[in-house]
């Protein structure tokens, strides 16, 4: 893979270096920008959670990591992957068949919904890892060592699974068996695009749990996309929530849900029920995400934000930066701790400003 | 509870039943039953929102609405304010001459009404909102005129912040977004002055962002028509944000059976059945500081098995021994009956009897294949 001589590495160890990165597909009524010239460090080692509403850009985000947006979609900018060993890559510059042959398992696995994926339906799950085997020069005694023990790993029988044809597996069991697939040729970061989102509540946490286990295990790189902050809150390190497109707020967990900046983050975290906040502190956020055909000027949050002024409506606002590495993209950041509460159970530990909600 | 209706039971399931054969590839195996409400009792009160939890397959969505009228028991009797829903419904036609029930079917109908997860299908793609909405009144409200229907109709999209309603009115079903769709299709549901409502996932299609307001409209109007609500969810946060604020109930069920039921509270912070335990687990609380606690891992789950058994061959005894840590040879062999825990809180668990031979049965060691998590001796 080509790349510029007077590349470097960027100080910080950086596996994904986002530049400008945008995906446009051209409509009938006009282009739709689906990712907004989005910029972004992934750390090597970490397991960054994006977190966003349908529509957010999030799976368009994780897509052109891999440079594997669907067509007609088109990616500009740089994605720059920095192996553990060797020259940086330019991701977005690769063509589909050196992808294949060069990052995609090997560096980099992509795993989606399984209700989603392209599992052959005339293939069991054994010949599919075969496939993986043989598409990357890998020794089939050695792949299947490696294939067993990933499933046993992921609470797979590898006796039961790998003789199976996809539509014999419950959902979980797919997921898991994409999971193992992912993981088999030992790639350094697995991106993960809604990868709990069909399945059920037990599944959905055992699969985190596992995830947290084999990230450990195999010392992996995790993007997990997902709009289930609660769930990936569990295991990330840090939180990227994205609205409209572009990324509102990076942060470490912890800063991200108990001192978020930017007004959307608050109003996500009241907006979503969880098991012991007061109910008083729970509340929709008014309006609807914006489509992309149709994004507000100036910071595309304002027309539902409850603090946002004239200057919001004309001027994008630039990352503001936090304690810990933490930036949010807002003019006012003070008005909306101030405004916006976030909910609190009441014998958290924290800021716990309610009172007692039971009634 | 302090409502004036608590002592109304609207809806009655007794010992409710609903198998379906199952004809699995085209027949050629045979046919297999699966029992997706196998045994259930619960009474649903005028004014009441009664939670129903559980993973998909679970039957919640076959015991809602075996609760409506739209799947008729296999065993054991659904009662709409005392009347047999399906003697009504045998009994159509025979009205002229009496049938001696206090209600017929035509009014249980109307009495019991549902609200789909997807409200786009469940709207006439072809009609305006306003003629799918004036569908019901003509049926149910003859004597209705038409200027009354209409100001009716608009009165109620303007209540459910559907304005102006003269333009929504005009509308057709796929030009307004799912969270106007949902409100219709509870527009469409309340103008009947149901007594019962089924909430089938009624918000999980809706953006997050979006949700509670859902709950919240159901709830106001609930307050507004007085009418109850069976709220089908696998979200117990969602399930709690509904039922605590009416004061209701929530329900947990797994493979066909009610295994825990109780106040809101008592379900979330005190919980008996493992499985009910479990899917607090499968909920993380971010607002306790839940995160800080654990490692995360697998080890930690209150889970001896991770894959749900097959419905059509559920386990013996109690159908959740496999993944339960803390079954006993006993419940391999008996499922358990109901224990009182507290007023109104019952559970399907033999830990919640004290004197049971549960505590001198032997402990389960033997795990079942791959998908086992390690002994989660923490609990």
């Amino acid at each position: 893979m080509p790349v510029a001589e007077s590349q470097t590495r960027p100080a910080d160890d950086v596996i994904f270096e986002v530049r400008n990165v945008s995906v446009t597909f051209d409509m009938d009524s006009g282009e739709s920008r689906v990712l907004d010239g989005v910029d972004f460090d992934v750390q090597r080692g970490e397991t960054l959670g994006v977190v966003g509403e349908s529509g957010s850009g999030k799976s368009m985000f994780a897509s052109s990591l891999l440079n594997a947006v669907v067509e007609p979609g088109q990616v500009g900018g740089e994605v720059t992957y920095y192996p553990e060993d060797g020259d940086p890559i330019e991701v977005t510059d690769m063509t589909e068949s050196e992808l294949k042959a060069d990052v995609r398992w090997s560096e980099m696995a992509f795993v989606v919904q399984s209700a989603q994926s392209a599992f052959n339906p005339t293939m069991t799950v054994r010949q599919h890892f075969m496939e993986t085997f043989a598409a990357h020069d890998v020794d089939e005694e050695t792949g299947l060592r490696r294939a067993h023990e990933i499933c046993r790993d992921l609470y797979l029988n590898p006796e039961q699974v790998l003789p199976s044809y996809p539509h014999e597996l419950s959902g979980g069991m797919k997921q898991r068996v994409l999971l193992a697939l992912g993981v088999v040729l030992d790639p350094e970061v697995v991106v993960l695009d809604e990868p709990t989102a069909a399945l059920d509540l037990l599944m959905q946490r055992a699969i985190v749990s596992l995830l947290s286990d084999i990230k450990a295990k195999y010392d992996l790189t995790l993007v997990f996309v997902t709009h289930d902050l609660n769930l990936i809150s569990l295991i990330a390190d840090r939180l990227a929530v994205m609205y409209a497109f572009e990324f509102a707020e990076v942060g470490p967990t912890d800063r991200i849900l108990h001192d978020p900046q930017h007004p959307y983050t608050r109003a996500l975290l009241s907006a979503v029920p969880n098991v012991s906040a007061p109910l008083e502190t729970m509340e929709a956020i008014p309006g609807s995400t914006p489509n992309p055909n149709d994004v507000p000027d100036g910071c595309a949050y304002h027309p539902r934000c409850p603090v946002a002024d004239e200057q919001c409506t004309r001027e994008a606002p630039p990352f503001a930066a936090f304690e810990e590495r933490h930036v949010a993209a807002c003019h006012h950041p003070d008005a909306a701790q101030a405004e916006i509460q976030i909910p609190t159970a009441p014998d958290a530990t924290g800021t716990g400003q309610e009172g007692s909600a039971d009634d | 509870m302090t409502d004036d209706g608590e002592d109304e039971v609207v809806v009655s399931l007794d010992d409710l039943h609903v198998h379906f054969e199952n004809s699995r590839l085209f027949g050629l195996k045979g046919a297999e039953t699966v029992k997706a409400v196998d045994g259930v009792s619960l009474d649903v009160h005028r004014n009441e929102v009664v939670a129903l939890v559980g993973e998909s397959g679970c039957g919640k969505t076959t015991l809602g609405k075996a609760a409506i009228g739209l799947h008729r028991p296999t065993e054991g009797s659904v009662r709409y304010r005392g009347t047999d829903v399906w003697e009504a419904k045998d009994a159509r036609g025979l009205l002229s001459r009496g049938n001696g029930l206090e209600h017929d079917f035509e009014e249980i109908r109307r009495a019991l009404q549902i609200i789909h997860q997807d409200p786009e299908a469940s709207l006439d793609a072809n009609s305006t909102i306003e003629s799918i909405l004036a569908e019901p009144l003509r049926r149910w409200q003859p004597e209705m005129s038409r200027t009354d229907r209409r100001e009716h109709i608009h009165g109620f999209l303007e209540y459910v912040g559907l304005e102006p309603a003269s333009a929504f009115a005009e509308r057709y079903p796929h030009q307004l977004s799912g969270g106007q769709q949902q409100r219709v299709a509870l527009v469409r549901a309340l103008l009947m002055s149901p007594d019962l409502i089924l909430a089938d996932e009624a918000i999980s299609a809706l953006d997050v962002s979006l949700r509670i307001n859902m709950m919240d409209l159901m709830l106001e109007l609930q307050a507004a028509v007085d009418t109850s609500y069976l709220y089908i969810t696998h979200d117990i946060s969602n399930a709690r944000y509904v039922a605590k604020q009416s004061g209701g109930r929530i329900g947990i069920m797994y493979l066909g059976k009610l295994v825990e039921i109780g106040p809101v509270d008592q379900i979330i912070e005190n919980p008996q059945h493992p499985y009910t335990k479990a899917l607090l687990w499968a909920t993380p609380d971010l607002a306790s500081g839940e995160r800080a606690e654990a490692t995360h891992g697998i080890e930690d789950a209150p889970l001896r098995a991770i894959d749900v058994p097959d419905a059509s061959d559920p386990p013996s005894g109690c159908p959740f021994h496999d993944r339960c840590p803390e079954a006993r040879t006993v419940c391999t062999e008996e499922m358990p009956g109901t224990f009182d825990q507290a007023p109104a809180h019952e559970v399907r668990c033999f830990r919640a009897d004290d004197d049971h031979d549960y505590w001198e049965s032997a402990a389960l060691t033997t795990t079942n294949s791959g998908s086992t998590p390690g002994q989660s001796a923490g609990d």
